[in-house]
């Protein structure tokens, strides 16, 4: 029980990745990675809100009752969404318009929840704060990673900057028109967990 | 006896009362707090959309929001149009063409429009228009708010015209709910810059003729977005209805015969030492 913060923080971000070995808010890594813009910022939003979420259920873990602690988590967690929303059509107008209702859609991110019950319900709330930044990051690993490769491929570009001129545009790339469709996440999601599990063999279930 | 304590109805519903409180003073305050900044980003995204459309951005050009409402306001005049009769008028009860929300007017007054492919629901007697004018006030292009329902919603946008009243010169969206990558694309710069030159009517006639259809040919038609059948159709959809004679059909027909519209009344405009502009010679 006793891990270093140190631990707490890294451990998401390769050995317990949400996405990559708990498989676990893949919805949202499908619908915003087709640019690595908005892929940036729906890893700053979910870090943020998975940060916070575990610090203030953490601070009234004790006195929250067993029989209503989903949908208080469920609360918290909602108006912290909706706060980042705000924020986010207050300050990047443009980037909140694009990434459209998947910014609320945090709220039904499984990762959130999965580590408020899992964490904050147990923990100290600075430990809780540091697992929430920890798993944001690994949330944010494969969203940017994927993010990347799907601009990349799929537009010639990298976060908006042409890298491969496209031939629609007197350049030489035809993109690959798989890379902006959802299923190209599918793919390239489970070649990160082919990697990561052939990295850490440990990770492969027995069978 | 904590364990008892916790469990206890009275407890329960004062705890979840008391989580409720918390998180509202939270949601709210920043709704409040935030709200000025977000109405002035609403209206200068679609200044944005306006200035894009008419030519006046270049694809990607990032303006600090000053900047754009300063353009805004020195190149665009808003124009109200009596949509039967196509004619400009100068205010709707007072209500000048700045203030003036044609559709809202229309929602609140309970105007349903006649049954449409667009899936318009509301029809305002009285439209708005945006005239982009040069240094002399002369209108150059003629923008007209467009809407209608695309896959998973209502798209909103404008399409600009030449003062001719027939060609058109750009179209936006600003808002929309289309798959990003498929429907999604009627923001692509490519596809958007494919409706440059297209003509709106069919030759020497009032009925509209643009269309988005797959493998497009000619001046009337643009190539459809590839796997978004329905938005493609929706866009062609509300080019019908908003062109028609439902829409700014008349208006269009008028700027049409009698040449490029003048300001009405040019309360803002500086006196022009040589009214009467001579009709744009390429207008049919």
């Amino acid at each position: 029980m006793a891990k270093k913060a140190k631990e707490v923080l890294l451990d998401p971000l390769l050995n317990t990745n949400p996405i990559a070995v708990q498989v676990l808010g893949v919805c949202s890594a499908l619908a915003v990675t087709s640019k690595l813009e908005t892929a940036i910022v729906m890893s700053i939003a979910l870090t943020v809100v998975v940060a916070l979420s575990n610090f203030s259920i953490s601070l009234i873990r004790d006195r929250i009752p067993s029989s209503i602690r989903i949908i208080v988590q469920l609360t918290i967690i909602a108006s912290l969404v909706i706060i980042t929303d705000q924020v986010l059509k207050a300050f990047v107008y443009d980037v909140a318009a694009q990434m459209s209702v998947y910014v609320g859609l945090i709220i039904t991110n499984c990762i959130v929840m999965g580590r408020a019950e899992a964490y904050a319900m147990q923990n100290e709330p600075w430990p809780s704060f540091i697992d929430g930044v920890g798993n944001g990051l690994g949330y944010s690993l494969i969203l940017i990673s994927v993010g990347f490769v799907r601009e990349l491929f799929g537009a010639g570009k990298v976060l908006g900057i042409t890298v491969m001129p496209l031939v629609t545009d007197g350049g030489w790339y035809t993109p690959n028109g798989l890379m902006v469709l959802a299923p190209a996440a599918f793919f390239l999601i489970a070649v990160a967990i082919w990697i990561m599990r052939t990295i850490n063999p440990t990770l492969v279930e027995e069978k | 006896m904590a364990t008892s304590k916790k469990d206890s109805p009275g407890y329960i519903a004062g705890f979840a009362i008391g989580v409720c409180l918390v998180c509202s003073l939270g949601v709210s305050g920043a709704a409040i707090f935030l709200k000025d900044r977000q109405t002035e980003n609403a209206t200068v995204d679609r200044q944005k959309k306006v200035l894009d459309v008419a030519g006046l951005l270049r694809p990607g050009q990032n303006l600090p929001n000053a900047e754009i409402q300063g353009l805004f306001e020195q190149r665009l005049v808003p124009q109200l149009i009596d949509l039967k009769t196509g004619d400009p008028i100068a205010e709707v009860d007072g209500v000048g063409p700045v203030e003036y929300d044609p559709m809202k007017a229309a929602q609140a007054a309970g105007l349903a429009a006649p049954p449409n492919e667009a899936k318009v629901r509301f029809l305002p007697t009285v439209g708005k228009v945006y005239y982009l004018v040069d240094d002399k006030r002369a209108v150059k292009k003629i923008i007209i708010p467009v809407e209608g329902y695309g896959l998973w919603g209502f798209l909103f946008g404008y399409l600009a015209m030449e003062a001719d009243g027939s060609t058109i010169s750009g179209i936006t969206y600003y808002k929309h709910a289309e798959t990003p990558g498929l429907g999604g694309e009627v923001d692509n710069p490519v596809w958007k810059g494919s409706w440059k030159g297209k003509k709106a009517f069919a030759e020497g006639s009032d009925e509209v003729a643009i269309a988005v259809v797959k493998n497009a040919s000619g001046e009337h038609q643009v190539d459809a977005l590839s796997g978004a059948t329905i938005t493609s159709r929706g866009v062609t959809n509300m080019m019908e209805f908003w062109l028609g004679e439902n829409g700014f059909g008349p208006f269009l027909a008028k700027v049409r015969e009698q040449g490029p519209p003048e300001i009405l009344g040019g309360a803002a405009a500086p006196t022009d030492p040589n009214p009467g502009q001579p009709a744009n010679p390429e207008g049919t």
